[in-house]
């Protein structure tokens, strides 16, 4: 009896030792040293490579430590709203490019523009410096970018005696060379997202690609009101909803193409990475196909970094870091080690790089090639919303639910409800 | 005889089925911890047919993998024996004691049975921010060191416990601290049995708090580790099952142990965490 007393209290003691000695734990290094504190979410080679880069400039660089955290993807913005509440922000924000409108709302950020100098600013791909650019502020520059392109399964091209070093270019030699591969091996040719889901983005920026290239825009130019329900909206998601009708795309869940289940998807450079090591089957990799009337065009993805305000110290050394981060010999050095794309364009076209990618990984040529014609999507901290709203009505229209006009038409009604609301 | 064994087939064949039902979702993480990346694609056997043991060693590798079980394993032991000590208190003065508004502050207390914890997720983000206890074992712990449902458990407990027992300690002059240490402890070692295995349960589980509150390695915990295999870009499925299967194994040793004082537990509480 009298031991069980005991126990409880060296358990209790155990503890009470346990947590005054580690209270002390928390470190702030020497008073003439800056700590920058980075958040980002990458994971596998993204975050060696990071972190390994993150070294190399804390041995370089005197009176200043960079400390680098990952937190996972899916909590991101959770943590972030949880730190705003007390002041426990990190100095740098590293997230997805559309979160940069919602992360400007949480803290208070840095307008980068005039802590970076302007031969960084202006050498970064256009489409991905406008993205951070609010209220004439440049809260975020890119650090990463991605692109999506056309991904096909070769050995179910040459099944169906179609060429595999010749993808098709354009929407009408899509359908053309889908109905071969569809008559000859019974799988569906061309994957298409055809669900909504709890947030609606794979749908919508998978479509945002079909809809730049005939021609249409997503939202207006200040993004006040839905702008696709249009001529070209109708002929994209026209283009989609003829792909299901003739089977040559599946409505149902995304992810059959790494099963060798449908011939070809339009997917992100990222998958080059993950696939190339270990092919779960033969892929080759080309533009996305656009129409004949139109032109190419592809969509942005990436992380952007953001430097929160929390005081003058932290934000010169953060963004210090980022400008030395965005150098030429930086830019290359991310984009060989990781496969994503350079953000800035004297790397992006520079001969080092290309020679890099045609001798190591040519499946991303195409990847870095469409780098000129890419869009950014959006940048609304609405967003979010609205890709989800927009998802919701174009899925009744892939499911044959509603015509293609009427799915717009309920699609710009539930966009602009959003927009409304605020 | 007849009746007999076609009841007992039948019987069994229930049983087998319930089982499979157990295991299969196990023996799908063992199978797919075994196989390369591109077989995660394609690969839809239950049964291992590629047997990648480095699977193994590469999660475990990806990150500190060894300093995220400890701190685990200090952080449940922590909570563990917090609720253990605070709940059996706070349990045997509502079990025992009289004070004013006994019964009003008792369904207070269960009421809060019912407030989500992600409504004081912030508050009390918060105050451990402002306690400085950010990147800390105290932050992870000390919020956590009592909860209602152990109180209630332990108190429904307390209550079966006949009070005569402490009225001949009483005569015998024992003071309330010894009847709580000598009496009621002894006798209710099942119902700290269950206490304990649930408190461990829910802290080895937990994700978002202690994702909140700690923000470098040495204070990660296993589960922020595995979400780590759930990238943007794609989860790498063979290694997230290797390391959830390690990660799963002090989960199943605690109930392997304490299986019988649970489901006399959940019998005698009616609760479930």
């Amino acid at each position: 009896m009298h031991r069980s007393s005991l126990r409880v209290a060296a358990v209790v003691a155990a503890a009470a030792l346990g947590l005054t000695g580690c209270a002390a734990g928390g470190g702030s290094t020497g008073s003439d040293t800056v700590e920058v504190t980075v958040w980002h979410y990458w994971d596998g080679t993204n975050a060696d490579t990071f972190d390994a880069m993150v070294d190399d400039y804390n041995a370089s660089h005197e009176g200043v430590e960079i400390k680098t955290s990952n937190v996972p993807n899916a909590d991101f913005l959770t943590k972030l709203r949880a730190s705003a509440t007390s002041n426990t922000l990190p100095d740098i924000a590293i997230g997805d490019l559309v979160w940069v409108p919602q992360i400007n709302q949480i803290g208070s950020l840095a307008d980068l523009g005039p802590l970076l100098p302007a031969d960084v600013i202006s050498d970064i791909n256009p489409a991905l410096t406008s993205f951070g650019t609010i209220d004439g502020k440049q809260v975020s520059v890119p650090v990463s970018a991605n692109n999506l392109g056309y991904i096909y399964n070769k050995t179910l091209f040459e099944e169906a005696g179609l060429d595999p070093a010749s993808p098709p270019t354009t929407w009408e030699e899509l359908k053309a060379d889908g109905a071969v591969i569809l008559a000859k091996t019974g799988k569906p040719a061309y994957e298409l997202f055809t669900q909504a889901g709890d947030n609606g983005e794979g749908l919508t920026w998978n479509f945002q690609v079909n809809l730049w290239q005939a021609g249409g825009e997503f939202l207006t130019a200040d993004n006040s009101a839905a702008a696709f329900n249009t001529a070209a909206g109708k002929e994209a998601l026209g283009y989609w909803k003829e792909l299901i009708d003739s089977g040559l795309s599946k409505v149902g869940a995304w992810g059959e193409l790494g099963k060798s289940e449908v011939a070809s998807a339009t997917d992100g450079s990222w998958m080059v990475g993950i696939w190339a090591p270990d092919p779960p089957f033969d892929f080759g990799v080309s533009t996305a196909p656009y129409p004949e009337s139109g032109t190419p065009a592809t969509n942005l993805g990436g992380e952007q970094a953001m430097v929160f305000d929390n005081s003058p110290e932290t934000t010169k050394a953060a963004a210090d870091f980022l400008a030395w981060f965005l150098e030429p010999e930086q830019v290359l050095s991310w984009s060989e080690a990781t496969g994503m794309l350079p953000v800035t364009n004297s790397i992006a076209t520079s001969a080092d790089y290309l020679g890099w990618v045609d001798e190591n990984q040519p499946r991303l040529r195409p990847y870095v090639e469409q780098m000129a014609v890419a869009h950014a999507r959006p940048n609304t901290p609405l967003y979010p919303a609205i890709s989800l709203a927009f998802a919701k009505e174009i899925e009744k229209a892939l499911t044959g639910a509603v015509s293609v006009d009427d799915a717009l038409a309920n699609a710009e009604k539930a966009v602009n409800d959003v927009i409304a609301k605020g | 005889m007849k009746r007999s064994t076609v009841t007992s087939v039948g019987r069994h064949a229930v049983l087998l089925l319930g089982s499979a039902v157990v295991v299969l979702p196990f023996l799908w993480m063992f199978t797919t911890s075994l196989q390369s990346r591109a077989e995660t694609y394609s690969n839809s056997s239950i049964f291992p047919t590629s047997w990648h043991w480095e699977n193994y060693a590469v999660a475990w590798e990806a990150a500190p993998f060894g300093q995220y079980y400890l701190n685990s394993l200090i952080m449940a032991a922590g909570i563990v024996g917090g609720h253990l000590v605070l709940d059996a208190f706070a349990a045997y003065a509502f079990a025992r004691l009289r004070f004013p508004l006994k019964n009003a502050l008792f369904i207070v207390l269960l009421g809060a049975l019912m407030i989500p914890t992600f409504v004081t997720v912030i508050p009390a983000y918060s105050l451990v921010a402002s306690f400085g206890w950010i990147d800390t074992y105290a932050g992870l712990i000390v919020p956590r060191l009592a909860d209602v449902f152990g109180i209630i458990l332990l108190r429904q407990y307390f209550a079966s416990i006949p009070a005569e027992l402490e009225d001949a300690a009483r005569i015998d002059g024992c003071s309330r601290i010894g009847i709580f240490f000598r009496i009621m402890v002894p006798l209710s070692l099942p119902a700290f049995a269950t206490l304990a295995i649930f408190s461990f349960l829910f802290a080895w589980n937990d994700f978002l708090w202690p994702l909140l509150v700690t923000n470098s390695d040495e204070l990660r915990t296993i589960q922020i580790g595995l979400s780590a295999f759930q990238g943007r870009y794609g989860t790498s499925w063979n290694y997230l099952m290797a390391g959830t299967l390690t990660a799963t194994i002090p989960s199943i040793i605690v109930f392997m142990v304490f299986q019988r004082a649970l489901v006399r537990g959940i019998a005698a509480s009616g609760l479930k965490d």
